[in-house]
C-alpha cells in the first residue's frame, strides 16, 4: 500500500528519487548534534503554545478595570494586555499552563540556541564551506533575543514595563539618531500606547516569519553542504558517516522533539514562571526591587549595572552612559561572533574545506578564547543580580558592584588560562574523551604493577554506524584507481548515501576505491530495484 | 641501598601507562593517591599559615591587658577560626588527608587505594569546605564567633545571627563527609590491599594508626555532622533541640559536640604518633621495642576516647564525675605505654640526630609535658580550679600542636625525600627545630602560670591587676618567634626546590615498604616488591644479617643473646 | 653489649627504686617546704582541698617527669651514633613492657583514689547551711539574691560584689539566664557553668577574710570579658550588718 501511495506521488510529482534519496540520507550520530534539535523543537512549542495565545491576548494599552478571578486586583485600573494575560492565566482554560510552556519554551530556545552556538564553536564546524549558516545562526540568536524580550514584555507587567523603560533609553543614548528612533518606534515619548501593539505585531508576525525564514535556510544549507562528523575509524573529509535519516534518524528526531516537548511541559505545567499578578501593571513611577530581566539579557543588566556613569563629549555631541554597555557592547558581541570565521581565518591562514569536526581539546587556543570569552558574559550574567545578592547576604551593595568590576576583568583571563592549559595538557593524554574500560591491577610475582583490561575492546562499539536490516552490497569494481563518473558528474549533493562496515576504511579495502552501498530500505523496494543507472555511484565526493 | 632489582618484562595487556597527564589536568583529575595525598598537604599547610596568622594577630592583642589590635567581635571570629582550621583543616588532613593518602598504600605494598575516585571526591569536598569557612569573614555580620566549640544556646541564630554560622556549619558538614570517606578508603585498603606475606601484625605501626584513626573517624564524625545538622534546624528551620524555651537541652549539644570532639582529638594525635613511631626505629637502627603493645596500646587508645568525652564538661554539674575521671585517667596509661615504646626503641640503638629525629625528641618533651597536665586535668576537683582558663588552652597546644608541628613536621622532613626525590636542607632543618622548641614552649609554659592565675580563655582584654601582663606577653613573643620558624622552614622548601639534591630512594636506610621503591614512586608504586616476612621487609632485604624473619627461628632467648 | 644488658636487667629495678625514691624525696619535700606550683591555696576548705590534691598530682608528675625524662636524656646522650655499627635488634622485653604498663596504672588508680575522695567533698552540698545565695548569671552580668531578699546586681562596669561570711557554709544556687556563663573564683579554685534550664547546686566554705575576684570562665557574647564579679568574705556579724543594708538598698 505505501508503494502504491508513492508512485501515485512519484507520477504526479517526478519525487521517487529525490525522496528515496532523502530518505538514505546520511547523519553522523553524536549527542551533542542533538543541541540545535532542541532549539528547533522548542520553537515548534513556541509557535503551537503561542497561537494559543493569540486568541486569547490583547495587545492594547487601554485602561480596563479588571474584574476577573484573581481576586486582589479586582477594581484596578490596568491596561487590557495585562487584564488579559490575567484572564489567561485564570479563566482561560489550560491558558496558564500555556502561558507557562509558552515562557519556558522561549528560555529553553535560546539556552540551546546558546549551547549550540557553543558547540559549533568549540569544534570549528564554522569553518569552510558553513561560513553562512555561521552568519544565518547569529541571525537566529539575535531575533530569539529580541522576541523573546518582545514576547515578555507584550503583559504590560511592573518587571518587564521596566525593561521597556530601560530599552527607550537604551534607544535614546544612541548618538545623533538615538532620539528620533526612539520617538518613531513608540509613536512619540515613553510610554504612550502605540507600544504594546507594535511588540504585538513584531512578535507574533514579522519575527517569527523572520525565524521561520531564516530556520529554513539553515537547515537547508546544512542539508545540503552535509552535518559535519568528528574524526574516528572511516570517517574522512570527502564522507558521511552515521545513520540513516529513515528508520533510524527520524525516529531518533522525531522521538526527541517528544522528550523536548515533554520537558517543556512538565516545565510549564510544575514550575511557576512570570507571576505578573504578583507584580502587577507597569506604572512608570513604581520601580521595584530585584527587576531582573530574562536570563539571556542578564549579561546586558549586568553590563549596564557595571558599567561607571562616565558620561563623553565626542564630536559635538554627549554620548551617554548607557550607550556603552548596552549598544556598543552587544553591537561588538553580535558584530564579532557573526564574523568569526572570517577572524579565524585570517588569524589561522587556513582556507581549506573543513568537514571534520575538531576536537576542543587539540585546539587549545580557540577552546581559550570561548572560555574566556563565555566566562566574561557569565560574569556579566551574574552581576546583573547586584541588588539581591546584596540583600541576601547583607552586604553592602557598593562592594558587590566593586566586586564584580573586579571579577568582570580577573575572572575570564583565569579560566582562559585554566582551559588552555588544561586543554592542551587533555590533548596529550591518549585516554581523555574515550570510554573508559574497566581495567584490572596485577601483580607479577617479582612484585610489579600493569593493568589488564577486563573487557575485551569490541569493534562494534568502536563505530556509530547502524546496521539496517536486508543490506544489499553493491561491489564496483575500480580499474586503477580511476574514478567512476556518475550521471550527475559526482558533484556535490548527488547519491550521497555511502555506508561503509565497520572494519573499512574508507579506500583501504584490498580494491582501492571500492565503496560498499547500503540504499537502506528504500533502495530494496524502488522501481529500479537499486541498480538502475540514476543511483550507480562512484567515489563520492562532497 | 636500594632494593632495586630488574624486573621481569611483562607482557602489557591493555593500556599502557605513558599517556599520563601532567600540568594542571593532572592536578584537577587525578584519582592517583600519590598526587591527592600532595594536594592535601599544600593545602593543609596553606591553612596552617592562615590559622596561624589569626593566632599571630591573637597574641599581639593580648600582649597588653587592653590591647586595640582588632574589635571584640573580630577576636572573637578569629580565635573561633584559628581553632576551627587548625583542627578540622590542618592537622587531621595534614596526617590524615596527606601522609596517610601517600605512604599507607606504599607501606603494605598497594598500587593505589581501594576507592581511588572516592578519595578525589574526598579532596575536593575537603577544598570546598575549607574555602566555606573562610567565606564567612566576608558576609557582613562575619563569621561564626561561638568558638569552635559552638556551645548552644550561644549559636542559636538569636545570639549568634547571620550567615558566618551557617556557612561555618555548611563547611565542618563537608569537611566531615571528606574526612568519612578517606577513614573508609583507608580502613578497606589496608585490610584488603597488603601485599602477600603482609599479615596484620606485620603492618607498620604508622599504618596501624591509620586504621584505628580511620575507625575512630567512623565512630565520632557521624556524631558531629548530625549535632551541626540539628543546630542548623534549631537556627533556621525552628527546630528546639538546644533551646530550654522549646523543651530541648542545651546541654545535650555539649554531650554530642564532645563525644565527637574527644575522639577527634585523638584522631588528630593519633597518626602522629604513627609516624614518631617509624621515625625513632629508622633512627634507632633498631625494629619498634614492643610492637604488639604498642598496637594494643593504640587500640586501647581509641576505644577508651569514645567514653571519656564528658571529661569536657565536669563544670556542667551533669556529669557522673568518677566514671568519666577513671576513663580519663586510665587513658594515660596507653599514652604512656607508646613514650616508654619510643624511648626502649632508642634504648641500645645507634642513634642519629637528623631532623626528624630531633623533632622526634621535641615531640616526646613537650608532649609528655602536656599530657602530664592533662592528667591533672584529668581530675574534676583540679579541673575546677582551671576549666576555661588559660592552663586548659596551654594543656591542648602543648599536645595537640605540640604533636601536630613537631610530630607532623618530624613525618615532613622524614617522608620529604620520598614524596618529591629530594632531600631539605639539615641546616635549616635544624635551625627550624631549635627555634621551633625553644618558642613554642616559651609561648605555653607561660600559659599555664596565667590559667593558674586565674585568666580565663576567649578574652580579648584582661586588668593590669590580673597581673598576667608580663606571662602574656613572654607568650606573644614566643608565637611571633614560632612563626618565624615556618618561614624558616618555607625557605628550606624553596631551597631544596630551586638548588635540588637528590634522595635515592632509601635516604635514611628505611626500614618499611615504602623505602623499597623509587623517590618518588611511579605509577602503581612498584616495579618489584622485596619478600615481606616480618615487620621490615626493606631493612630485612638491606641487612639480611640482621633480618627480623631470621631472629624469629631462633628461641627468643637466643635471639636476643646474639 | 654487656654492659647495656646488665644496665637492662638492673634497670627494672632501677626504675622501681628511682620511683620510691621519688616518693621519699617527695614526702621529704612537703615536710619541708610546701610549693604552690603556681596555683592558689584556696581560700575556701573545698579550695584548700582542691589544692593538696593538685600539689600531690604535682609531685606525682615531677616523678614520671624525673623518670621518663631521666630515661630520655640517658637515651639521647648514651646511645647517641658514633659509628655505622648496626645495634642488637631486640623486638621487646616482656618484664619491662609489663612494668611500664602496670607502675603507671597502678599510679593512676592511685591518683584516682584521690580525686574521688577531694571530688565527693568538693561537690557535696550541705542539707542545712548557713545561708544559701542565688545566682543568676545573664549577659553579661551576675545577680546574687540573699534569702531576705537582698540582691546585687551589675550594673554597667560596676561589677557586683558577693558578700560571705568567712567559716560558714553557703549553699549557692547557680543559674543562667540566657546562655552558659561560668562562673569562677580562682582564689576559690573554683568554677561551676551556669546553665540556662538547669540550675546547679555547690557549696563555699571560706576560710580566709579578704576581696576575691571573680569572672566568667565560658564565652558568652561579646561582652564575655566584661563578666566580672568580687567576693568579700567578712565576719558573721559583718556580714549580718551588711545584709540588712544591702536588704534596704535593694528594696
Amino acid at each position: 500500500m505505501i508503494t502504491q501511495t508513492a508512485d501515485w506521488f512519484d507520477e504526479r510529482l517526478g519525487i521517487a528519487k529525490w525522496t528515496r534519496k532523502s530518505l538514505n540520507k546520511i547523519f553522523p550520530d553524536h549527542w551533542s548534534f542533538m543541541l540545535g534539535e532542541i532549539a528547533m523543537y522548542s520553537f515548534v512549542i513556541l509557535l503551537f503554545t503561542g497561537v494559543f495565545l493569540t486568541f486569547f491576548f490583547v495587545p492594547s494599552s487601554k485602561d480596563v478595570i479588571y474584574n476577573g478571578s484573581y481576586a486582589p486586583l479586582r477594581g484596578h485600573s490596568v491596561s487590557e494586555a495585562f487584564a488579559s494575560t490575567l484572564d489567561l492565566s485564570f479563566s482561560v482554560r489550560a491558558g496558564l499552563v500555556m502561558r507557562q510552556m509558552h515562557h519556558w519554551a522561549a528560555n529553553v530556545f535560546v539556552a540551546a540556541i546558546v549551547v549550540h552556538v557553543c558547540r559549533i564553536f568549540f569544534t570549528g564546524a564554522f569553518r569552510k564551506p558553513r561560513e553562512i549558516n555561521w552568519l544565518i545562526g547569529t541571525g537566529l540568536l539575535v531575533l530569539a533575543i529580541v522576541n523573546g524580550f518582545l514576547g515578555y514584555s507584550l503583559p504590560d507587567d511592573l518587571i518587564s514595563g521596566t525593561g521597556i523603560r530601560i530599552a527607550f533609553s537604551i534607544v535614546l543614548s544612541v548618538p545623533v539618531v538615538g532620539s528620533y528612533i526612539a520617538f518613531f518606534l513608540f509613536g512619540g515619548n515613553f510610554p504612550g500606547n502605540a507600544i504594546i501593539p507594535r511588540f504585538y505585531t513584531l512578535h507574533i508576525l514579522v519575527i517569527p516569519g523572520l525565524i521561520i525564514g531564516l530556520l529554513t535556510a539553515h537547515l537547508a544549507i546544512m542539508w545540503h553542504q552535509k552535518h559535519t562528523q568528528f574524526k574516528g575509524k572511516g570517517k574522512s573529509n570527502r564522507n558521511v558517516v552515521g545513520v540513516a535519516m529513515w528508520p533510524a534518524y527520524a525516529f531518533q528526531a522525531g522521538g526527541f522533539f517528544f522528550l523536548t516537548a515533554a520537558v517543556i511541559a512538565a516545565l510549564g505545567g510544575l514550575v511557576q514562571i512570570n507571576p505578573i499578578w504578583l507584580y502587577g501593571q507597569y506604572v512608570p513611577y513604581k520601580v521595584s526591587y530585584a527587576v531582573q530581566p530574562d536570563w539571556y539579557m542578564g549579561w546586558l543588566d549586568g553590563a549596564m549595572r557595571l558599567m561607571p556613569s562616565w558620561e563623553i563629549q565626542a564630536f559635538g555631541h554627549m554620548i551617554p552612559t548607557v550607550f556603552f554597555p548596552a549598544v556598543l557592547l552587544p553591537g561588538i558581541t553580535f558584530t564579532v561572533l557573526g564574523l568569526w570565521p572570517f577572524i579565524e581565518k585570517k588569524i589561522t591562514k587556513d582556507d581549506l574545506e573543513h568537514n571534520i569536526l575538531d576536537n576542543p581539546r587539540d585546539v587549545p587556543w580557540r577552546t581559550a578564547l570561548g572560555v574566556g570569552v563565555l566566562t566574561f558574559y557569565v560574569v556579566l550574567f551574574f552581576a546583573s543580580s547586584t541588588d539581591v545578592l546584596a540583600n541576601s547576604y547583607s552586604l553592602s551593595l557598593n562592594f558587590v558592584l566593586w566586586g564584580f568590576r573586579i571579577l568582570v576583568f580577573v575572572v575570564p583571563p583565569i579560566a582562559a588560562i585554566v582551559a588552555f592549559k588544561v586543554s592542551a595538557e587533555a590533548s596529550e593524554v591518549p585516554s581523555t574523551g574515550k570510554r573508559k574500560r574497566a581495567v584490572a591491577i596485577m601483580r607479577s610475582d617479582v612484585g610489579e604493577f600493569y593493568t589488564e583490561d577486563i573487557e575485551p575492546r569490541s569493534p562494534a562499539h568502536e563505530e556509530s554506524i547502524e546496521e539496517l536490516p536486508e543490506e544489499i552490497h553493491y561491489h564496483l569494481l575500480k580499474a586503477n584507481g580511476r574514478e567512476l563518473v556518475t550521471s550527475s558528474g559526482g558533484s556535490i549533493g548527488q547519491s550521497d548515501s555511502l555506508r561503509l562496515d565497520s572494519d573499512t576504511d574508507a579506500g583501504s579495502r584490498q580494491i582501492p576505491g571500492v565503496q560498499i552501498v547500503d540504499h537502506g530500505f528504500f533502495g530494496r523496494k524502488g522501481s529500479t530495484g537499486g541498480r538502475s543507472k540514476r543511483n550507480i555511484i562512484g567515489r563520492k565526493r562532497r | 641501598m636500594t632494593i632495586a632489582a630488574e624486573s621481569k618484562t611483562i607482557e602489557h595487556g591493555g593500556a599502557s601507562h605513558n599517556g599520563e597527564p601532567t600540568g594542571m589536568y593532572k592536578w584537577l583529575t587525578s584519582t592517583d593517591h600519590k598526587v591527592i595525598g600532595k594536594s592535601y598537604m599544600y593545602t593543609s599547610l596553606v591553612f596552617l599559615l592562615i590559622a596561624g596568622s589569626m593566632a599571630m594577630i591573637i597574641r599581639a592583642q593580648l600582649m597588653s591587658p587592653n590591647g586595640h589590635v582588632v574589635s571584640q567581635q573580630m577576636y572573637n571570629e578569629l580565635f573561633t577560626i584559628h581553632g576551627s582550621i587548625m583542627l578540622y583543616l590542618f592537622a587531621g588532613p595534614f596526617a590524615f588527608g596527606g601522609f596517610a593518602n601517600f605512604i599507607l598504600p606504599l607501606q603494605i605494598g598497594a598500587p593505589d587505594m581501594a576507592f581511588p575516585r572516592l578519595n578525589a571526591l574526598s579532596y575536593w569536598l575537603y577544598l570546598t569546605g575549607g574555602t566555606t569557612m573562610l567565606l564567612g569573614f566576608f558576609t557582613a555580620g562575619g563569621a561564626a564567633a561561638f568558638g569552635w566549640v559552638a556551645y548552644a544556646p550561644l549559636s542559636s541564630y538569636t545570639n549568634a545571627p547571620g550567615p558566618g554560622p551557617d556557612l561555618w556549619i555548611i563547611a565542618i558538614a563537608l569537611t566531615g563527609f571528606s574526612g568519612i570517606f578517606t577513614a573508609v578508603n583507608l580502613v578497606t585498603t589496608a585490610f584488603y590491599l597488603r601485599a602477600p606475606g603482609l599479615t596484620m601484625f606485620r603492618m607498620p605501626i604508622f599504618t596501624w594508626s591509620m586504621v584505628v584513626t580511620g575507625m575512630l573517624i567512623l565512630i565520632a564524625f557521624p556524631i558531629l555532622t548530625a549535632a551541626m545538622i540539628m543546630l542548623y534546624c534549631d537556627r533556621h528551620l525552628g527546630t528546639h533541640f538546644f533551646t530550654v524555651s522549646g523543651g530541648g537541652s542545651p546541654v545535650m549539644w555539649q554531650n554530642l559536640f564532645w563525644f565527637f570532639g574527644h575522639p577527634e582529638v585523638y584522631i588528630l594525635a593519633l597518626p602522629y604518633f604513627g609516624m614518631v613511631s617509624e621515625i625513632v626505629p629508622v633512627f634507632s637502627r633498631k625494629p619498634v621495642f614492643g610492637y604488639k603493645g604498642l598496637v594494643f596500646a593504640t587500640l586501647a587508645i581509641a576505644a577508651l576516647s569514645t567514653g571519656v568525652w564528658a571529661h569536657h564538661m565536669y563544670t556542667t554539674g551533669t556529669v557522673l564525675l568518677p566514671f568519666f575521671s577513671a576513663l580519663s585517667l586510665l587513658i594515660a596509661v596507653p599514652t604512656g605505654i607508646k613514650v616508654f615504646t619510643w624511648i626502649g626503641t632508642m634504648w641500645g640503638g645507634n642513634i642519629s640526630f637528623k631532623t626528624p629525629m630531633l623533632f622526634v625528641i621535641g615531640f616526646i618533651v613537650t608532649f609528655v609535658m602536656g599530657g602530664m597536665t592533662g592528667v591533672m586535668l584529668a581530675s574534676p576537683p583540679i579541673d575546677f580550679a582551671v576549666h576555661d582558663t588559660y592552663f586548659v588552652v596551654a594543656h591542648f597546644h602543648q599536645v595537640l600542636a605540640g604533636t601536630a608541628i613537631f610530630a607532623g613536621f618530624a613525618g615532613f622532613y622524614y617522608w620529604y625525600p620520598k614524596l618529591t626525590g629530594r632531600m631539605l636542607r639539615e641546616s635549616l632543618g635544624k635551625l627550624q627545630f631549635w627555634m621551633a622548641f625553644i618558642a613554642f614552649n616559651l609561648t605555653f609554659i607561660p600559659q599555664y602560670l596565667a590559667g593558674l592565675r586565674g585568666m580565663p580563655r576567649r578574652v580579648p582584654v584582661y586588668l593590669v591587676q590580673d597581673h598576667v601582663t608580663f606571662l602574656n606577653q613572654l607568650s606573644s613573643v614566643g608565637a611571633f618567634v614560632t612563626f618565624l620558624s615556618f618561614v624558616v622552614w618555607l625557605v628550606n622548601l624553596w631551597v631544596s626546590w630551586k638548588k635540588p639534591i637528590a634522595a635515592g630512594d632509601n635516604p635514611w636506610d628505611g626500614h618499611t615498604l615504602e623505602w623499597g621503591t623509587s623517590s618518588p614512586p611511579p605509577h602503581h608504586n612498584f616495579t618489584s616488591l622485596p619478600p615481606i616476612r616480618s615487620q621490615r621487609p626493606v631493612w630485612d632485604a638491606n641487612h639480611p644479617e640482621h633480618a627480623d624473619h631470621l631472629n624469629h627461628e631462633l628461641p627468643k632467648k637466643e635471639a636476643i643473646r646474639r | 653489649m654487656r654492659t647495656v644488658r646488665a644496665g637492662v636487667r638492673s634497670f627494672s629495678e632501677l626504675k622501681l627504686t628511682r620511683k620510691l625514691g621519688v616518693v621519699l624525696i617527695g614526702a621529704l619535700a612537703l615536710s619541708s617546704c610546701n610549693p604552690t606550683f603556681g596555683a592558689y591555696r584556696g581560700a575556701t576548705t573545698q579550695g584548700k582541698d582542691i589544692f593538696s590534691l593538685y600539689q600531690g598530682f604535682w609531685y606525682t608528675a615531677i616523678g614520671v617527669a624525673i623518670v621518663t625524662f631521666g630515661a630520655l636524656l640517658f637515651v639521647v646522650i648514651k646511645f647517641r651514633r658514633k659509628n655505622d655499627a648496626i645495634p642488637v635488634q631486640r623486638h621487646s622485653n616482656v618484664p619491662i613492657e609489663v612494668i611500664y604498663t602496670v607502675i603507671p596504672a597502678v599510679i593512676v588508680a592511685v591518683l584516682f583514689f584521690f580525686t574521688v575522695k577531694v571530688e565527693n567533698r568538693v561537690t557535696a552540698v550541705s542539707a542545712a547551711p548557713n545561708l544559701r545565695v542565688k545566682i543568676t548569671a545573664f549577659q553579661w552580668g551576675w545577680r546574687f539574691t540573699y534569702p531576705n531578699g537582698a540582691s546585687v546586681v551589675s550594673q554597667g562596669a560596676n561589677y557586683p560584689q558577693m558578700v560571705l561570711p568567712v567559716g560558714e557554709t553557703t549553699t549557692v544556687t547557680l543559674v543562667s539566664q540566657d546562655v552558659v556563663h561560668g562562673f569562677y573564683i580562682p582564689e576559690f579554685n573554683f568554677s561551676r557553668y551556669a546553665l540556662p534550664g538547669f540550675t546547679n547546686y555547690f557549696d563555699l566554705n571560706p576560710t580566709k577574710v579578704g576581696t576575691f575576684i571573680g569572672r566568667c570562665s565560658a564565652l558568652c557574647g561579646l561582652y564575655h570579658s566584661e563578666m566580672l564579679f568580687s567576693v568579700r568574705v567578712v565576719t558573721p556579724t559583718q556580714f549580718q550588718t551588711w545584709l540588712s543594708q544591702q536588704k534596704a538598698a535593694t528594696a
